[in-house]
């Protein structure tokens, strides 16, 4: 994989939310474990921060947003600092689709660590189709 | 609570609500670690557990700085 051809995830930071530790969860296993060269995952904080090498990332890769809540933090961020969706998760949506919910925010239990390795997947499948395209 | 020299939480807190209170950087903590050997984001090994043991007890004594200067400016305040 080279410089010129990754994906970018940017996941919720909602720390008191089980929902938003399931949605960065899933991102660290897609980085870390399912598509390390081909995935590169950018903070939160950081494009509120202006940051401006992480506003450079999500401005010239496409990128995948995992929100946790109906605030949609990633989205509107991603968006905000000029990024390129191509690809959003909804947790809470995949909460009702799998019926698996997770414990709390600091432990996800057996349900939420399996809906976050079911959202992982899903994340890997939308990095190699948008690689495919690019 | 930051985790590197970006220190986005305090500039974010400073952005959009006021200046913190302190602010704890875990890489500053981590330099006192004699072999830092972070691999994975959310598989912590048990010597990775005893520094964020460590970082808790600073966030803790940080609680109690702020708690006691909340009640000293009360007592200065009270007539």
């Amino acid at each position: 994989m080279t410089e010129d051809k990754k994906v970018v995830v940017v996941a919720c930071a909602g720390m008191d939310k089980p929902l938003g530790s399931v949605a960065r969860d899933s991102v660290f296993k897609v980085v870390e474990e399912l598509r390390p060269k081909k995935a590169e995952l950018v903070c939160l904080p950081p494009l509120l921060a202006g940051v401006v090498s992480h506003s450079e990332l999500i401005g010239k890769f496409p990128v995948i947003t995992v929100d946790g809540c109906a605030e949609r933090c990633a989205t509107k961020l991603v968006v905000k600092s000029g990024g390129k969706i191509r690809g959003r998760v909804f947790v809470p949506d995949s909460v009702k689709k799998h019926n698996l919910v997770p414990d709390s925010a600091s432990h996800l239990g057996s349900n939420g660590e399996k809906l976050a390795e079911i959202i992982a997947e899903e994340i890997a499948s939308e990095v190699d189709r948008l690689l495919q395209g690019m | 609570m930051d985790g590197c020299e970006k220190r986005c939480a305090e500039i974010g807190t400073k952005k959009f609500s006021g200046k913190p209170f302190a602010t704890i950087v875990v890489s500053d903590i981590l330099k006192k670690c004699p072999k830092p050997n972070l691999k994975s984001r959310d598989e912590l090994s048990v010597e990775e557990f005893k520094w964020a043991e460590k970082v808790a007890e600073e966030i803790a004594k940080k609680v109690d700085e702020a708690l006691d200067c909340e009640k000293r400016k009360l007592e200065v305040t009270e007539p």
